[in-house]
């Protein structure tokens, strides 16, 4: 069951989307970008990071794993890909960084358990013959379900729905 | 002498080049040879992995050239691009090696660090650039001072390519008193080169790392299959690999390869090279095409090809075949990452008498230019 549901039509999309998303983050906010390779989620984190007014654009962390953007909220963007378990998550200190910035994180499947409770999941689903994403997202508690609220109600999306 | 410290992501490596840039040592943590010499363990964890290997590292380092620590001039430790907490160890074990010794200790970044691996003098019984177009190192009178290596670019800049498992920069290094200075002019908008190879290889069912998987397997395709696009993004000097890795990952899936379970019967090895080398002729030709023309547009006197990217062999032949200047390349152990370019940056910041402190700090996202 998702809260929220929209289509990407092209990477600008994913990216427009981000941005929206993006632009009502706060300190303490937390995304989790589920979706297979290429679905999008480095693309909708860049476009995160543009809302958020951070400086450098984002790119794939997945090589450094955790990447710091620092904008009107600093975005730490997580990339799971290479972790083999929860344990190694611990090594990267994410609750410390979600006190001082908002954490997007990919490829979340491989820290089950050892990631913040209270995120917004979103889930990008790639559409293989027309390249059509249908982007999905859930508010798993108080914070995540208020940062779901702030996008829902921001003017672009409004357009978008 | 310089010691040359990196841990910045998964290696775990030190060096050491004398005052003329000369090769003396060089140790990666991943060799198997460390594991025999001293029983070393190959962790999960990266920053875990440099903290069990690092002491054992230098040790075999200094060991290998046959040195102590008064032999040193200074301690050259990467402090970034890299993650946190690899980094830290490295720089701690720099400071607390200087402490002990009373060593100076400089800080290099680690980028900067792969364009240094060019200009690394090799013992004249070893091909020094794997290229016969352009070859300072042999030919430069061995007791030349170490500007003259930087002098046989000419006066013009040089464009480098900086490709590797976390960059894809292009960067232009011009001249100064003792050593080049960088000026980006491009890098990938979304996966690096490195990545993407990995990425690539996973989703064909090749193993990691994908560089070597792939230029493997794509030995064995057909001479021409089914092409994959490439992302020109015409009017910059920017890359984007992300529509490729999803190209690779449409092309699989038509081919019932992708996703696949362990239980799943292994795929055809011929499939898998067409598309192994369907992905690396669109990566090579982009990576060739767009620095070859940023070379000609900032009018440089050769094309410098470093990072992991860089040990791929047809990035290197095409790359030597379509540029009309010189072509200089580290060895492709000096390619990956490996504690003697550390030690090569870190004698240019030594020699133009840089110095850090102990309040060095590790910058995880730092960047070049």
């Amino acid at each position: 069951m998702s809260d929220f549901q929209l289509v990407s039509e092209t990477e600008e999309d994913t990216v427009e989307t981000g941005r929206a998303l993006g632009e009502v983050l706060s300190v303490g906010d937390a995304v989790l970008l589920y979706g297979e390779m290429g679905a999008g989620k480095t693309c909708m984190t860049r476009g995160i990071a543009l809302g958020a007014e951070c400086e450098v654009s984002a790119r794939s962390p997945t090589f450094i794993i955790l990447a710091e953007y620092p904008g009107r909220v600093r975005i730490f963007h997580c990339d799971l890909y290479r972790i083999i378990g929860p344990a190694e998550i611990h090594e990267l200190a994410l609750d410390e960084t979600i006190d001082q910035g908002a954490l997007v994180v990919e490829w979340p499947e491989n820290g089950a358990g050892a990631l913040p409770e209270d995120a917004l999941e979103v889930r990008i689903k790639m559409e293989p013959s027309s390249g059509v994403r249908k982007i999905s997202m859930t508010g798993c508690g108080p914070k995540s379900r208020s940062l779901l609220d702030r996008f829902t109600r921001s003017a672009k999306v409004t357009e978008k729905r | 002498m310089i010691l040359g410290i990196e841990t910045s992501c998964d290696e775990t490596a030190a060096g050491i080049v004398d005052l003329d840039g000369r090769l003396i040592a060089n140790v990666v943590a991943s060799q198997a040879d460390i594991h025999a010499r001293y029983g070393g363990i190959v962790p999960e964890v990266a920053s875990r992995q440099h903290i069990r290997d690092i002491a054992n590292v230098v040790r075999a380092t200094l060991d290998d050239a046959e040195l102590d620590w008064d032999d040193l001039d200074a301690i050259s430790v990467t402090n970034g691009p890299g993650l946190a907490g690899s980094l830290m160890v490295g720089v701690n074990f720099a400071k607390g090696a200087c402490a002990a010794t009373g060593k100076p200790m400089v800080g290099v970044n680690h980028l900067v660090g792969h364009v240094m691996a060019a200009f690394i003098r090799l013992p004249h019984d070893t091909d020094p650039r794997d290229t016969n177009k352009i070859d300072p190192a042999t030919e430069a009178d061995s007791h030349m001072p170490l500007a003259q290596a930087l002098a046989d670019l000419g006066d013009a800049p040089a464009m480098c390519l900086i490709v590797s498992g976390g960059h894809t920069e292009l960067v232009l290094a011009e001249k100064s008193p003792h050593s080049l200075e960088f000026k980006l002019i491009g890098e990938t908008r979304d996966d690096a080169a490195g990545e993407a190879f990995d990425k690539a290889a996973r989703t064909i069912g090749l193993p990691y790392p994908g560089g070597p998987a792939i230029q493997k397997a794509a030995e064995n395709a057909d001479d021409e299959p089914e092409p994959l696009p490439r992302a020109w993004l015409r009017g910059t000097h920017e890359f984007s690999f992300s529509g490729l890795k999803t190209a690779v990952l449409n092309r699989a899936r038509q081919e019932g390869i992708y996703p696949r379970k362990d239980s799943d019967p292994q795929p055809d090895q011929q499939m898998q090279a067409n598309i192994a080398k369907a992905f690396q002729d669109s990566v090579v030709d982009v990576l060739v095409t767009k620095t070859i023309r940023a070379a000609e547009e900032f009018r440089c006197s050769a094309v410098i090809l470093v990072g992991g990217v860089a040990a791929n062999r047809p990035l290197r032949e095409t790359m030597q075949a379509e540029s009309p200047l010189p072509v200089i390349t580290p060895p492709i152990p000096l390619c990956t990452d490996n504690g003697a370019m550390i030690a090569r940056a870190g004698l240019d910041r030594y020699l133009s008498d840089a110095r850090d402190g102990f309040d060095l700090d590790v910058i995880p996202s730092l960047r070049i230019g």
